[in-house]
């Protein structure tokens, strides 16, 4: 039995007065791909969110390898990667200067790594260019490029990670998934569509 | 955080629009005064502590609209309420730049600005003072406003609605020592009052901003 990193017990989450999140109870273990499904606002974003320690629910506990999120928060901010619906790109600065913040900020890149992730991405040539000047398939992979940064982060939450990627790239972001999920993550996403290709350790989790 | 201030003062040098917009504004306001009022000198520096701490409140709303505004629609907040690091440490930071190059320009503007409005040669370093002092006050309760208006679009109105009563004993002290500095008397109980107000808006600001943004990213 793996072991199991995310549990979430009866959560229900009210947007207003419609309830999002159900009485949803839903368990993420190690080695562990899951897919979260669903139409337009059946509430994927809002359960990333939640899981992500963004939003809390009004009933339900979540916990974090065993810990109730109260007590685990911290330890579940250092060892998460979480990319939302915007890039977390600011569009003043170069690719190469937000990746560099990104990963300052995380605790360091060695030197050679941040341009190795780029190449990575396939938007080497977009190194110096202002966020703002690039398209946004070139927008998400860079963003994407901290993915190979955080290799090392046990939890990844992506939300529509494939978003406005040529096949190409939802072939590299693929196999960046698998890498993780081999070497004992755990990687929850996200994708209203279905998906003609599943990464290892495939569940899909239907809302 | 290095970090921070370093990505900061790297976008305000891409963007030097921002922080030297609310200057030029502050620049013409105290420069139109001594024309549209008659010019004489006494008249000018009865008016121009207040002139002068007007136009630096009204320029610091001005420059603390954007403040979290960007990073906010861009998802860097995010980003950084996801880092290891405290928020709250990120945010000073963050603030510490804004106050730089608001508050410290504006204060090396007020040399001139004082000129124009007849204020004694003597007065300067007051005024120089308790602008910086001021400014800081300003920049930290600003941002409270700044990052409580985040989830609400466009509401530069809500913004200054918040900011200015706040604002309102910074702007009395500040300008009562401007004034008493000009009549060549003691300033030294206004400029501690405004020493303390810095004091107080640091405490008061920094954990009302964290959490403001932390319900901004619900």
């Amino acid at each position: 039995m793996a072991t199991i990193l995310i549990e979430a017990t009866e959560i229900e989450f009210w947007r207003q007065d419609r309830c999002v999140l159900d009485r949803l109870s839903v368990q993420f273990s190690a080695s562990e791909a899951v897919h979260v499904m669903g139409a337009n606002g059946v509430g994927k974003t809002t359960l990333m969110r939640v899981l992500a320690g963004f939003l809390w629910p009004e009933y339900g506990t979540l916990r974090y390898r065993g810990v109730p999120y109260d007590a685990s928060l911290p330890t579940l901010r250092r060892e998460l990667f979480f990319l939302g619906h915007s890039h977390g790109l600011s569009a003043d600065l170069t690719a190469f200067e937000n990746l560099q913040h990104w990963s300052n900020l995380q605790g360091g890149a060695a030197p050679g790594e941040l341009e190795q992730a780029l190449v990575d991405a396939g938007v080497a040539e977009c190194r110096d260019r202002a966020v703002r000047a690039l398209s946004a398939g070139q927008k998400r992979r860079v963003s994407l490029a901290r993915l190979c940064l955080a290799h090392a982060l046990p939890v990844w939450i992506l939300d529509e990670p494939w978003t406005n990627l040529d096949s190409d790239g939802m072939a590299w972001v693929l196999s960046l998934i698998d890498r993780r999920i081999e070497s004992g993550g755990t990687v929850i996403f996200s994708a209203h569509a279905q998906l003609t290709f599943e990464p290892r350790g495939y569940r899909a989790l239907a809302l | 955080m290095g970090e921070v201030m370093r990505r900061e003062c790297r976008l305000a040098a891409r963007k030097p629009s921002q922080w030297l917009q609310p200057l030029v504004f502050f620049s013409l306001v105290v420069t139109l005064f001594p024309l549209s009022l008659s010019p004489t000198p006494d008249l000018l520096k009865t008016l121009a502590p207040g002139v002068l701490w007007v136009a630096a409140l009204l320029s610091s709303t001005l420059s603390l609209e954007r403040l979290f505004a960007n990073d906010f629609e861009e998802g860097v907040l995010e980003q950084w309420v996801l880092s290891p690091h405290p928020l709250w440490v990120l945010i000073a930071c963050k603030i510490a730049v804004h106050w730089f190059f608001s508050g410290v320009t504006l204060m090396l503007l007020a040399p001139l600005a004082a000129m124009s409005l007849a204020i004694p040669s003597s007065a300067v370093g007051v005024v120089m003072g308790s602008l910086a002092l001021g400014t800081l006050c300003l920049s930290l309760l600003g941002a409270i406003g700044a990052a409580l208006t985040l989830s609400a679009r466009r509401s530069s109105s809500l913004l200054s609605l918040i900011t200015l009563p706040m604002a309102l004993p910074i702007l009395i002290f500040g300008a009562r020592a401007m004034d008493l500095a000009s009549q060549g008397q003691d300033t030294a109980g206004a400029l501690w009052l405004l020493g303390s107000l810095c004091v107080l808006s640091v405490s008061l600001a920094l954990p009302a901003v964290t959490a403001a943004v932390r319900i901004a990213m619900e």
